[in-house]
């Protein structure tokens, strides 16, 4: 696949308007971002399900960094000493109870 | 950059677990960074303590090696830097794209797997090993999409992609699980396919299940590292130790929700049974 099959991926995860009228119509949408015949097909294919539950995944990755922006050495060591004197103990765990074909 | 010789088991290295873990070295064998916290001189400085401290292998999730576009510049320089200060026995990136035409996805993405992609990969590291003077592992990536224009499973892209790019795998074990459970295949055909003597280290982490929107009962694995390593984690790294005999760094990735650290101490000595029931032929209890 091409660098612009990568750049349509990368809109679609990202941009809420972009996916909904994807998933509305995803061989015109994506045929009118200029993408080839074979693009077309694949992005016809698509996991709708995957595409959803990824773009959200995403969508919380990225919140998540800009609260957490890069703030240099003395914020991590004030973050380290702040973990050393109050350790969150929240924890739960989970599997998956069946697997999906 | 050395092999290590033997199997050595450590941790993630994240700024709220720093106190601990350095109180508990005795118990730690090896720690990781991640390369893109070290971008400042003084943060350079600071890695260059900790590595006299304790052996450190450097982890990147920033590069995007795995993309027919070719890596960014500028992080690749962070990364040689880091690489550089850390002096380690590796360092890894991952088989994922994370931007592509000027957007940035915010996290890994799984990328087609197909054969430009396994061209662009290698590529990337070839320009990698070039900056930073020699080639990161490359680590398998948990989707929840079944990656679209992909026209290979998994374990070939894996074991092309490795090849295409001359370099060994970090093999992370709930990655693999996640995407079996999530498309349905056994882990043990990907195991199956990998070159043995291409495995070098291994990820242990936990997830979780989501639903899927409108689809009562459906649901996925979350790779979110929020969670304990879950048992079928457990018996793939029986499995792992059984399957590949060369020494590994197996590492424990945990991004929050941190419990107590004696628990995570006992998540890594079950890692290291588990390893040496696999070395020794024996099976996986449940916990």
């Amino acid at each position: 696949m091409s660098p612009a099959f990568e750049a349509y991926l990368a809109r679609l995860y990202t941009d809420a308007t972009e996916r909904e009228r994807f998933l509305a119509d995803p061989r015109g949408t994506a045929s009118a971002a200029g993408l080839p015949a074979a693009d077309l097909d694949a992005l016809e294919r698509i996991d709708r399900d995957g595409l959803i539950l990824a773009s959200e995944s995403f969508r919380r990755k990225r919140a998540s960094k800009d609260a957490h922006a890069p703030s240099g050495l003395l914020a991590r060591l004030r973050r380290c000493l702040h973990a050393a004197i109050r350790p969150s103990s929240d924890s739960t765990s989970s599997v998956c109870p069946v697997r999906h074909p | 950059m050395s092999a290590p010789r033997s199997d050595r088991f450590g941790l993630g290295w994240r700024p709220a677990l720093a106190a601990s873990i350095l109180s508990n070295l005795d118990r730690i064998d090896v720690l990781e960074v991640m390369a893109e916290d070290f971008a400042t001189p003084a943060a350079r400085r600071a890695l260059r303590t900790l590595s006299r401290q304790v052996p450190v292998v450097v982890h990147g999730v920033a590069l995007g090696l795995a993309s027919a576009s070719p890596v960014d510049e500028k992080r690749l320089s962070v990364t040689a830097r880091a690489v550089e200060a850390a002096e380690p026995d590796f360092w890894s990136e991952h088989l994922a794209f994370v931007r592509a035409g000027g957007t940035e996805i915010g996290h890994l993405a799984a990328p087609p797997r197909c054969a430009s992609t396994i061209e662009g990969t290698a590529r990337n590291v070839a320009r990698a090993r070039a900056v930073v003077g020699s080639a990161p592992l490359l680590e398998n990536v948990a989707t929840l999409i079944d990656p679209p224009g992909s026209d290979r499973d998994e374990a070939r892209f894996v074991t092309e992609a490795l090849e295409a790019a001359e370099t060994d795998l970090l093999l992370d074990l709930h990655n693999l699980h996640a995407n079996a459970v999530n498309f349905g295949y056994e882990e043990e055909e990907f195991l199956r396919a990998v070159p043995s003597e291409r495995v070098r280290a291994v990820h242990l982490a936990g997830g979780r299940c989501i639903g899927v929107p409108g689809k009562a009962g459906a649901s996925r694995i979350l790779d979110d590292h929020l969670h304990d390593v879950p048992d079928p984690v457990y018996a793939l790294l029986v499995e792992t130790g059984r399957r590949f005999p060369g020494p590994l760094t197996v590492i424990l990735e945990r991004d929050g929700l941190f419990p107590p650290f004696e628990e995570t101490l006992a998540e890594l000595a079950r890692a290291r049974t588990s390893l040496e029931k696999g070395r020794a032929g024996k099976g996986e209890a449940a916990a």
